[in-house]
């Protein structure tokens, strides 16, 4: 399939779209696993590794959510979903340019010295400002993110550790990898 | 790195119902009919009318109102079209046509009146009160604009919304400006008004980036 290519024919989508509109999470979950295959494919005619495609796929996801409500009910969702994915795509194509234009990959002969310890000032300030940034997530996130990401625990043992469930686990980890993200832009 | 399932399941459960926005055209109507009602109560304080009214009798004048007017209103109209992803990007020439009957009844103003004036007829005029008027009148608009499109997702393609929004904004402000501006537009004051319009469209664009960012600003905690 090339870019250009339409999604399959498909038309609950739309359906689907109009009952989340209206909240129906499970509507809207069904729909988000739907159209995520022919997102990733259509993702992976732009992208090369598989991080960049997943990048890709979340972002359009993201942006689908934060705009669903200007998707119109009488009009094809098609057409819609493939227009928002495209500028996404078009987006982090070019933003990708960019970076590359400004910033050169680090070899081994920038280094003065490869051993690690030799940059343990770098790496003990960038752990500081992680630490404080953590600190300043609310309870739920600073433990979601303490012990999934930092600890390695898995859901099934944090969930027994904290109480709260694996669903609520997940959202708070995504909020509070968001939040770290927003945090440690601004230091 | 957060999984797609996983984002998925955490859209899924932080989904909220939204209201879906208006047919671009109705919200464009509106947006238009408060805006020119704000303009036309102003000039109908300040007693602008009447002059307006006897300057609308002479037939070139007319037109390039009209042109002007036309241009707001269809530059206005293709901000919002294109601030919907699934409409035709070809809505950002809707504003053109009436642009170069705008910019050719100008130019003409002019040449009549330097064939009238002579080399009177370049002088500068008053073509900084101009420009001043068309900026000072063109942030409250764009500011109108801003907040009416915040809603819709004018941020996937904020450089085609910013261009048609800033130029219907600039030629709204233009054509406020007829309601006290007296007199027959002279070379100079026509590039006073075209630099104020290339100005404000440059500034809306150059705003309209991170104005228009989208974020999943709902799905925060």
């Amino acid at each position: 399939m090339n870019f250009s290519a339409s999604p399959p024919e498909t038309d609950d989508w739309g359906l689907l779209m109009t009952r989340a509109q209206a909240g129906d999470r499970t509507a809207y979950r069904a729909l988000l696993h739907e159209i995520s295959p022919w997102l990733r494919h259509l993702a992976g005619t732009r992208f090369r590794t598989r991080a960049d495609v997943e990048d890709a796929l979340q972002d359009i996801l993201l942006t689908l959510h934060a705009i669903r409500h200007t998707y119109d009910p009488s009009r094809p969702f098609k057409p819609w979903l493939m227009a928002v994915a495209k500028r996404r795509i078009f987006d982090r194509l070019r933003s990708n340019i960019r970076r590359g234009a400004r910033e050169t990959n680090l070899q081994p002969e920038h280094e003065t010295f490869a051993g690690s310890e030799t940059n343990s000032i770098e790496a003990e300030s960038e752990a500081k400002k992680l630490r404080h940034a953590v600190s300043q997530l609310p309870e739920a996130q600073r433990q979601a993110v303490t012990m999934l990401k930092l600890e390695e625990k898995s859901l099934a043992e944090t969930s027994a550790a904290t109480g709260l469930s694996v669903a609520a686990l997940k959202v708070s980890s995504h909020r509070a990898l968001k939040n770290l993200r927003k945090l440690l832009e601004k230091t | 790195m957060t999984t797609t399932p996983d984002l998925i399941d955490s859209l899924s459960l932080d989904l909220r119902p939204v209201a879906t926005v208006r047919k671009p055209l109705k919200r464009a109507c509106l947006w238009l009919a408060a805006m020119i009602a704000v303009v036309a109560s102003a000039a109908w304080l300040t007693g602008a009318w009447p002059l307006l009214l006897t300057r609308l009798e002479v037939t070139s004048f007319a037109v390039e109102l009209a042109a002007t007017l036309a241009t707001g209103v269809a530059g206005v109209a293709a901000a919002f079209i294109l601030s919907l992803p699934d409409r035709s990007r070809a809505w950002l020439f809707l504003p053109l046509p009436s642009l170069a009957l705008w910019l050719a009844s100008s130019g003409y103003g002019c040449y009549r009146s330097w064939l009238v004036s002579g080399p009177d007829g370049l002088r500068l005029g008053r073509s900084a009160d101009c420009f001043m008027f068309i900026l000072f009148c063109s942030v409250p608009l764009a500011l109108a604009l801003w907040l009416a499109l915040r809603r819709m997702a004018a941020g996937l393609d904020p450089v085609r919304v910013t261009a048609a929004g800033g130029l219907g904004v600039a030629a709204l402000a233009a054509a406020a400006l007829q309601f006290w501006h007296p007199f027959d537009v002279t070379l100079a004051d026509l590039a006073a008004h075209a630099s104020a319009v290339a100005l404000v469209c440059a500034v809306v664009m150059g705003g309209g980036r991170r104005g228009f960012a989208i974020g999943a600003s709902d799905h925060q905690a």
